[in-house]
């Protein structure tokens, strides 16, 4: 009987192992996580997108529509089920306020040289291995630290804008897709107050939630990871199709959008890859969608991986001028012409930037100095 | 014959050990984590297969043939786990840090054939010393000769094969012998039948096998990158490597440094130099600092010191560096120091503008010896009054995570600890400058000095330097730094910053699934160690087994202790290393020689001399203890002999205390007796390797390591006192 008892313990040892390695191995990863933290009750707010089905709530926000049982946490970390509600865990709780240069971001097609101020709480629903954010996106709202300690609620970010001559605020460095709530207060409140909101994001978004939210972005920087389903799978966690959706969705409700295509040495810098998503992006966001292609240095768990090579950054950009792409730019690459943004029809130099500093702009009225080319984006 | 095959035996381990572990560094990188898995992975399946084997035998009498058919599969595994090794690289993710878990668990399950007929080989060599002499000396006499076996080893791969000859080579060279050995031993037993010839024909083809196709599995290992060459250094595994325009240099299998690399070279130039007035003579410390050089020279001192632990890396690149990187070398104010920095700067009569470190931030116990107080305040006195310390450390633009900020803050306040001033430049990567003077780093100073001096620069720009120079961002983190609470400083022997960088690295891998998966995994090894009395924990019950497994955890942990106090004291300088990794080996020969001679002595006479060698163990952990901080102002001479003393009564306390333990248990079958006697040893020294980088030295600091040591020793007598009266002698 003992030694019956003994296997058993074996039996389930070994069960859990293989369950717990079928979970890892499983793309993407489960729907569900649990922290192993108490949550403070008191920074629990109401979460939009929840719809309550069997035994618990659907968290409709992301592709992942993460089911979750009372208690249970989405993909996110941050959206939870409590008391068979959805509940956000960071709002109003940004981990990091900064004022940046809006060249960091980087968005080259709105008031180039002004400051934005930029926030962002804990959590992320996708799990790139590159992670520039790392420490922000894959951490939990309880074991974080928020900006000195405070609530920041929506009406003190506007006015810590407008304190600091911020022209406007960024949700960024994290997913500010996870803390939808406080976006969308926020950017509401921004626009009475005459501010502009950027929004910093991988794209991977419901179109549902993103119809609500477009109207108040002025602009939507998105990262297209790659062009592959199976980078998207293995190395970011989450689906290509999800975000070309959400581009096309954009171009639908007419924001201004940039794109940012990290090039990983090795992993997405097929050129192949890159032409089949300049044409995806020429014939259905248009030839005036910005496109980055921006170097990647050693990040996270991809700390082990050489820079982008400058070449292949400049064949990407040739690649996606070739596709007729008009405003195709090189990032992290201080000091190349790549950073700079041209007249698509008299070639000149419009926005000469280096790093992030503005060297010379000849954008008058949102046209071409030199031949007066309209140039899409907001210039005043 | 046997004594000599015996000898090879040892000698074969010993060699096997350390030519896998350079193997696996290349794919684990080499730090604490990896050494403590390794070498305990290395100890439990050899305690494993020295306990297992009698399990496995078959037929008592053919004892000699299995030990030939041991050496004929150590023969054909031995390079066989080189390539899977070499080719697994390819199992995981491209450019990815492996983490902790897949770290832990590839180890194990790679090591476990190889050391299982290594450990098996052990108990067999002691039956078959039992058939020919009295059992009771046979575990004596193996353990022996084994132990010279390891000493000559230790010796001849010290001082003659790393850096010289391949480990691939080593492993061919060793599988051959070891099919010499296994071939002699079937002969001279008359057992030489078509069977066993074709056995050794296989094995001579397999290893053939394996040096044809060395080559094409070097390259599969660096898939998708330009393979260029590959060195073994004394000191890690150099791999040239090319991807596009992009040259990398992986120091064990860790990206160590890339050309050109302006954005990692220029900051950690550019800050400390922009900070002074007039740089004149400037100190750079770290291996892979040569694309600083350049960047140093734009500045016009009048003399760069550059100082390097080996010349394996400036030999390795100088042919594929650019013209410019090339143009620094050569260029005559640039003086080249073949050194431990520690050491250099120790004896250093000079005095510097600025000292530039561009060490790796410490990812291993070795390189805390660069973050410690007592570092900087050797730096602070050979820097000018108003000199600059720079150093730049991992860390995070616009968020620190916990573990960061007490990474960070364990660098800033031990820094702030010894000198007036500390300037942080935020980052990815922090700048951190520190001075005995106010440093001016306003923005108009500095652009102003980059303007003066001319300086042309892709990176560092003005628009960099105002925008990093952000009055904000600074005073956010120089605040929070400043006023984290609870870190202690990092010193010599109390080696905080280190832990608190391991906890920083570790974080990357966290999650829920990987904790239930470690418990999962430590149920599973609880389950197997403690499920009968057939199982390998009854050994538990032996009371000499118990003293054993104590023998080997505090010898391993003092041998860790030892060797690191030393390179505190007196620095890395590979030849005295080596030999201190010898005197270990030595003190075990000589102990077990020595307890040799007490075979025929009474039972109780066993008894006394087990409780006189631990309390001599508990002893010399303490008297280290208290020795080790005033051996700073001795000469060099006597701290190594001190060190060499310590190191050879550790070993030899321990060999003795095993020998002596095997003439005391009561066990009949030598085979038993050898297996549960050696695996205690080794799984003690598991446990120990394991905890000792892992856990009590970050977390007591190395003097409190050494109590922590004496502590266990104490117990564990006690223990064996409390079994040995409960039970009879």
């Amino acid at each position: 009987m003992k030694r019956a008892g003994a296997y058993l313990f074996l039996l389930l040892n070994i069960v859990l192992c293989l369950g717990v390695v079928g979970l890892v191995a499983l793309q993407p990863p489960p729907h569900t996580v649990t922290s192993l933290f108490p949550v403070d009750n008191q920074r629990i707010r109401p979460a939009e997108w929840g719809t309550w089905g069997c035994l618990g709530v659907q968290c409709q926000l992301c592709p992942f529509r993460c089911f979750l049982p009372e208690g249970a946490r989405g993909i996110c970390r941050v959206r939870m089920n409590v008391g068979s509600k959805l509940k956000t865990l960071v709002y109003a709780q940004p981990v990091s306020v900064h004022i940046d240069p809006i060249e960091k971001k980087p968005v080259y097609h709105m008031l180039p040289g002004s400051k934005i101020l930029s926030i962002a709480t804990v959590g992320c629903n996708l799990r790139c291995a590159f992670c520039q954010n790392w420490e922000i996106s894959q951490s939990y709202p309880e074991r974080s630290t928020i900006a000195d300690g405070q609530i920041l609620s929506p009406e003190e970010v506007v006015a810590l804008a407008i304190k600091y001559n911020c022209d406007a605020i960024a949700y960024t460095y994290s997913e500010p897709i996870i803390f939808y709530e406080y976006v969308m207060d926020t950017a509401k409140l921004a626009k009475q107050k005459g501010l502009k909101n950027v929004l910093v994001s991988a794209g991977y978004i419901n179109p549902e939630p993103l119809r609500e939210l477009a109207p108040y972005f002025d602009v939507i920087k998105i990262d297209l990871k790659g062009f592959n389903n199976q980078f998207y799978r293995k190395v970011v966690g989450g689906q290509l199709r999800y975000v070309l959706e959400t581009l096309k969705e954009l171009k639908r409700q007419n924001v201004l959008t940039e794109i940012v295509n990290l090039v990983v040495p090795g992993l997405n810098d097929d050129m192949d890859e890159i032409k089949q998503m300049c044409e995806w992006i020429y014939n259905n966001l248009g030839p005036d969608t910005p496109l980055f292609f921006s170097r990647f240095t050693p990040q996270y768990k991809l700390s082990n991986l050489p820079v982008t090579p400058l070449e292949t950054l400049e064949r990407a950009r040739e690649i996606a001028l070739q596709a007729k792409l008009r405003y195709v730019y090189i990032g992290n690459v201080a000091g190349h012409t790549g950073e700079s943004t041209y007249c698509p029809r008299c070639k000149r130099v419009l926005v000469r930037r280096y790093g992030y500093a503005i060297l010379e702009n000849n954008i008058q009225k949102g046209r071409c100095r030199f031949c007066g080319e309209k140039i899409p984006g907001l210039w005043e | 014959m046997y004594n000599f095959i015996f000898i090879f035996h040892g000698l074969l381990a010993i060699l096997t050990q350390l030519v896998i572990f350079r193997e696996l560094s290349v794919l684990f990188y080499g730090n604490e984590l990896f050494l403590g898995t390794f070498l305990s992975s290395w100890l439990f399946w050899v305690g494993m297969g020295s306990l297992w084997v009698r399990r496995l035998l078959l037929k008592a009498q053919l004892k000699v043939d299995y030990f030939a058919y041991g050496f004929l599969t150590i023969s054909i595994f031995l390079p066989l786990l080189f390539l899977c090794i070499r080719l697994s690289k390819g199992l995981f993710a491209f450019g990815q840090l492996i983490g902790p878990l897949a770290t832990i668990s590839y180890t194990f399950l790679v090591m476990s054939g190889l050391c299982f007929v290594i450990g098996g080989q052990f108990s067999l060599a002691c039956a078959i010393a039992g058939d020919q002499t009295k059992a009771a000396g046979a575990l004596g006499r193996v353990y022996l000769y084994e132990a010279l076996g390891s000493v000559v080893g230790g010796v001849l791969f010290t001082y003659i094969l790393i850096g010289t000859v391949p480990t691939f080579i080593v492993a061919v060279i060793l599988s051959l012998i070891s099919v010499v050995v296994g071939g002699k031993l079937l002969h001279s037993e008359k057992k030489m039948s078509a069977k066993n010839l074709l056995l050794i024909a296989v094995s001579l083809a397999m290893i053939a096998f394996y040096f044809k196709i060395e080559p094409t599995v070097n390259r599969l290992q660096w898939r998708k990158y330009t393979f260029i060459q590959q060195k073994e250094s004394r000191n890690a595994t150099l791999s040239l490597v090319k991807l596009g325009s992009i040259k990398s240099v992986f120091f064990d299998g860790l990206l160590a440094a890339s050309f050109p690399g302006a954005e990692n070279y220029e900051p950690v130039a550019h800050w400390p130099l922009l900070a002074i007035d007039t740089p004149g003579r400037i100190l750079v410390l770290g291996d892979t600092s040569l694309g600083i050089l350049k960047e140093v020279l734009k500045h016009h001192p009048h003399v760069l010191d550059y100082v390097v632990l080996d010349h394996s890396f400036i030999d390795f690149v100088t042919d594929h560096l650019d013209a410019e990187d090339r143009a620094a070398l050569r260029d005559a104010r640039v003086h080249i120091y073949y050194q431990d920095p520690r050491l250099f700067v120790k004896n250093s009569k000079a005095q510097y503008d600025a000292v530039i470190m561009n060490i790796p931030e410490v990812p291993n116990l070795k390189l805390n010896r660069f973050f410690t107080q007592e570092f900087y305040a050797q730096l602070k006195v050979i820097l000018r009054p108003n000199g600059i310390l720079a150093l730049s450390v991992v860390s995070s633009e616009n968020y620190l995570s916990r573990q960061t900020q007490m990474f960070n803050a364990s660098v800033y306040q031990t820094m702030r600890s010894v000198f007036q001033t500390a300037e942080i430049i935020p980052g990815e990567s922090m700048m951190l400058l520190c001075s005995s003077s106010a440093i001016d780093i306003r923005p108009e100073t500095i652009l102003a000095r980059f303007k003066n001096r001319k300086i042309s620069n892709s990176y560092v720009i003005p628009s960099y330097l105002e925008y990093k120079l952000d009055v904000h961002r600074r005073a956010d983190i120089e605040r929070l730094l400043a006023e984290t609470s609870g870190i202690e400083m990092n010193s010599d022997f109390k080696p905080t910053t280190y832990h608190y960088f391991s906890n920083l690295w570790q974080n990357k891998f966290a999650s829920p699934l990987g904790y239930l998966m470690g418990s999962a995994f430590l149920g599973m090894i609880v389950f197997f160690f403690f499920r009968g009395k057939s199982s390998p924990g009854y050994f538990a019950q032996r009371k000499e087994c118990v003293l054993v497994f104590k023998f080997g955890f505090i010898s391993i942990l003092l041998e860790l202790l030892l060797l690191f106090s030393f390179q505190i004291i007196s620095g890395y300088v590979y030849w005295q290393m080596g030999m201190l990794f010898a005197a270990f080996m030595l003190g075990l020969f000589l102990g077990s020689a020595l307890g040799g001679l007490s075979r025929d002595k009474k039972k109780q006479t066993h008894f006394l001399f087990l409780i006189i060698l631990s309390v001599a163990i508990v002893v010399l952990t303490v008297c280290a203890r208290f020795l080790i901080p005033h051996l700073v102002n001795l000469s060099s001479h006597q701290k190594m002999l001190i060190f060499l003393m310590c190191l050879i009564l550790a070993g030899g306390l321990s060999g003795a205390a095993f020998v002596i333990a095997g003439f005391s248990i009561r066990e009949q079958d030598v085979l038993m007796k050898a297996g549960s006697l050696y695996s205690a040893d080794l799984w003690g020294a598991a446990l120990g390797a394991i905890l000792s980088a892992n856990f009590i030295i970050p977390k007591f600091g190395l003097l409190g390591a050494f109590t922590f040591a004496a502590i266990a020793g104490i117990f564990g007598l006690v223990i064996f006192l409390v079994l040995s009266f409960k039970r009879g002698l």
